[in-house]
């Protein structure tokens, strides 16, 4: 249903009553002030309306400033009253548009982006894993045979560990470092060369109980302990596969750290967004 | 030979101008006040407590609710000083003051109260101008006291509207900023408020005409 003109009396009184305010008030231009102005010279009625918004115009804009009557001026209990809570100043500090959490926010997520770069690429931890592994490698008995195959079979890891030497190019990790156990301080060193970093081959296993010269050595010695001789092959390997596994958390970690650092550094972003809208709102 | 004369307004530097010292002195209030000093602030309010009243006592008909919503006007310029940054303090802590009112009276909205309690005391009159004859001093007070009256029974928008234009001065621009509304709003409630006037003041008309 359309809209239907009103051209009832009072509805032409109340458009021409607005006519004539908009006229007193200087709003008026091109037709519609001709229109208005000639409702004034020809009606009585809105002659005396113009003429009445004119002095009620003047009269109020010479009404006396209302005197004051009271001091507006605050006082420290006002003032101790005003302060903000704690979360308050917070909210304050985190909204303010000249505060330092922007900055704070960027270098915040710019730590958190490199973390993850750095702990999804894979040369980065690769390669600390492949040093860890080789140190973790498991120690076969001599006349084993089929031990090492078997060790392959455990994890993708193990595999890359050589059994008999050392990775090529391999850095020495702590781990790597001979460190003679208690039980075989006054056993002179092994055949292994040192430099390798890794305790492997028969020299290693011949003398059970005193030839561990690293921690992984001494874990692989509790590993055998603990899988007794007659175990099945599964459950030696089963006993031996945490000595490789040091990389995991690290990498966790670092990840972990991460996402907590990029999420603090978004979270402050869109809080000063926020409340910097809210504000100026 | 280099033309002296300026080339465009922005060659031309501007004498300071009172307005200007006014405004250098009350950033620095404000910048001692930010620093924990109370007496800037307060030097603030003792600047600007009168044009504050003035302006929310035409607003709020009711005297002590006038009173207290410019003292919660200083209270949240006072909270809220981080978020001044110029160029004028007198606008913001107007648009403040402004605020407090309309919220002010869009609760007395809901709790209605009797307006302008001085209009019931025979003993209240206006502040007298300068003419000292008696006959005057009464027309004016008589005259002031039913247009406060009937400014007093116009919607708070209107009045507000009328308040702002033809006692403060600001413009309908000013105004729109300050109220948030159009332009076109603006005017709308200053034309309707003053119609509304004449018609609440159609028998007391001969007062205002004398």
């Amino acid at each position: 249903m359309g809209h239907v003109p009103d051209h009832t009396p009072v509805a032409a009184a109340i458009e021409h009553a607005a006519l004539i305010a908009a006229l007193d008030a200087g709003d008026l231009a091109g037709i519609e002030r001709d229109r208005a102005a000639t409702l004034v010279g020809t009606c009585t009625g809105c002659a005396s309306l113009l003429a009445d918004l004119a002095v009620l115009r003047a009269a109020t804009a010479a009404l006396p400033a209302v005197p004051r009557t009271r001091d507006y001026r605050l006082t420290d209990a006002d003032v101790a009253r005003l302060r903000p809570p704690a979360w308050g100043r917070l909210v304050g500090w985190l909204g303010a548009p000249r505060s330092k959490v922007r900055p704070l926010a960027g270098g915040l997520a710019a730590l958190g982006i490199a973390g993850l770069l750095l702990s999804t690429t894979p040369g980065f931890f690769g390669q600390a894993a492949m040093t860890l592994s080789t140190t973790g490698a498991p120690v076969v008995a001599p006349g084993d045979a089929g031990g090492a195959g078997a060790a392959r079979e455990v994890s993708p890891q193990l595999s890359t560990a050589p059994t008999t030497q050392a990775v090529p190019g391999a850095i020495p990790g702590p781990k790597a470092v001979p460190v003679p156990s208690p039980a075989a301080a006054g056993v002179p060193a092994p055949t292994a060369p040192p430099s390798a970093g890794v305790l492997t081959g028969p020299a290693a296993a011949a003398t059970p109980g005193s030839s561990g010269f690293s921690s992984d050595a001494g874990a692989t010695d509790l590993a055998t302990k603990a899988a007794p001789p007659e175990a099945s092959q599964a459950e030696r390997n089963a006993a031996l596969t945490p000595a490789s596994e040091p990389a995991t958390p690290d990498r966790t970690l670092l990840l972990v750290l991460s996402l907590a650092l990029l999420a603090a550094g978004i979270g402050l972003f869109v809080a000063n967004r926020v409340l910097r809208h809210r504000a100026q709102a | 030979m280099d033309d002296p004369r300026p080339r465009s307004p922005e060659d031309v530097t501007p004498a300071a101008s009172p307005d200007d010292a006014t405004a250098r002195r009350d950033h620095l209030l404000v910048e001692r006040a930010l620093a924990g000093e109370l007496g800037a602030f307060n030097q603030l309010v003792e600047a600007y407590q009168d044009l504050c009243h003035s302006l929310v006592a035409r607003m709020v008909p009711d005297p002590d609710q006038a009173s207290d919503a410019v003292q919660e006007a200083f209270f949240s310029a006072y909270r809220n000083l981080r978020s001044y940054h110029g160029p004028s303090f007198r606008g913001w802590l107007t648009r403040i003051a402004i605020n407090a009112a309309m919220d002010l009276q869009r609760a007395r909205k809901r709790r209605p109260v009797s307006p302008y309690p001085e209009l019931d005391d025979e003993s209240w009159q206006p502040p007298a101008g300068s003419d000292s004859d008696p006959e005057t001093i009464a027309t004016t007070g008589e005259r002031q006291r039913v247009l406060v009256a009937a400014m007093g029974a116009i919607a708070a928008d209107q009045r507000t509207a009328i308040v702002l234009y033809d006692v403060e001065g600001y413009d309908y621009s000013e105004i729109a900023a300050m109220t948030g509304v159009s332009l076109g709003t603006v005017k709308s409630r200053i034309h309707r408020g003053r119609l509304a006037l004449r018609a609440l003041l159609a028998d007391r008309m001969e007062l205002f005409r004398s």
